[in-house]
């Protein structure tokens, strides 16, 4: 009687503590598998974005080389002025030029990255939304929108950068109007690129509403990660 | 005989004793390794991460994207072009 009860103890105890551990080591891999999907997102994004940082570094030097040529070319207009602040200032304001431009057209670049990666945020959470039974048929094409509204701007963003805006001088009395006239497009093509930006950034928002409509979407998990990891056990030990 | 069997008996109230302290010890294992995950650096990133992509989280991000302000740039250069 007393060796069963020691046996029936011993055997509840074993019972209990390989139900501990199996649901334990269950719990660490739901958690462990969506952060492996995550890791490979950005390792994509991350080559895309080295790809796009090397276009953009190729059209910033197709425009030094461009400026180079202009400035050289002003500088020899500008002998005809004989005003030596007015040959200044218009030599200060033809540099700003090209500074404003670079400025605020890497900065809409910049914005993209950001809107890229709230995107692909979208996305993922569309996928969860899908491996748990969700309609996200309407969430995928404002994607897709959202991402040809990106790719667009990415393009308006590098033609930008290899833009240049001369200063032309006839006379020292239209000085002040070749300045304004070479400002005033920089200004408009700025606006137009902002614009562009501003009609990506809108789409990503639609993308979100449109995710948004999913009921309970933010506390949806994907469920298919307490299986990935058997499958990458069995892969292993063959 | 009696002896033997209230020592059997004893036995039995020691041997459920000893199961119910386990299943008790687990119940209360359970909470505790739900709150493993906050205090380590390596689960925090997991715990945190589904709240990385909610529709919440991107909508506050969607508002601070930055586009510049032009105007107020292109105005830098209204005295030197006012000088000329």
């Amino acid at each position: 009687m007393k060796t069963t009860a020691i046996h029936i103890t011993l055997i509840a105890s074993l019972v209990v503590s390989s139900y501990a551990h199996v649901a334990l080591a269950q719990t660490k891999q739901e958690r462990i598998a969506p952060q492996e999907t995550i890791s490979k997102q950005k390792e994509n994004t991350q080559q895309e974005r080295e790809a796009i940082q090397q276009k953009m570094q190729k059209a910033q030097e197709t425009a030094k080389t461009k400026r180079e040529a202009i400035t050289k070319k002003l500088k020899e207009k500008l002998v005809r002025i004989k005003n030596e602040q007015k040959r200044q200032t218009v030599e200060r304001l033809d540099a700003r030029f090209t500074e404003i431009n670079e400025k605020l057209t890497l900065r809409l670049g910049t914005a993209l990255d950001r809107l890229e990666d709230l995107l692909q945020k979208v996305s993922s959470r569309a996928d969860k939304a899908e491996a748990n039974g969700r309609d996200v048929a309407l969430v995928r094409t404002t994607i897709a929108t959202a991402k040809t509204a990106i790719a667009d701007a990415r393009s308006s963003v590098e033609i930008q950068l290899t833009k240049t805006y001369p200063i032309t001088i006839t006379t020292e009395a239209q000085l002040k109007s070749a300045v304004a006239e070479a400002r005033t497009s920089l200004n408009k093509d700025l606006k137009t690129l902002k614009e562009v930006v501003q009609k990506a950034h809108t789409s990503v928002v639609d993308a979100t509403k449109m995710l948004k409509n999913i009921p309970q979407v933010d506390d949806l998990r994907t469920p298919e990660a307490s299986t990935t990891p058997a499958t990458t056990t069995a892969t292993s030990t063959q | 005989m009696s002896t033997e069997n209230n020592k059997n008996t004893t036995w039995l109230i020691v041997g459920a004793l000893l199961v119910l302290f386990l299943l008790g010890a687990q119940a209360l294992q359970k909470p505790k390794e739900a709150a493993i995950p906050v205090t380590t650096t390596q689960e925090i990133k997991t715990v945190e991460q589904p709240a990385l992509d909610s529709t919440l989280v991107i909508e506050q991000e969607l508002q601070t994207v930055d586009l510049g302000d032009i105007d107020a740039e292109i105005q830098t250069t209204e005295s030197d072009l006012q000088s000329l």
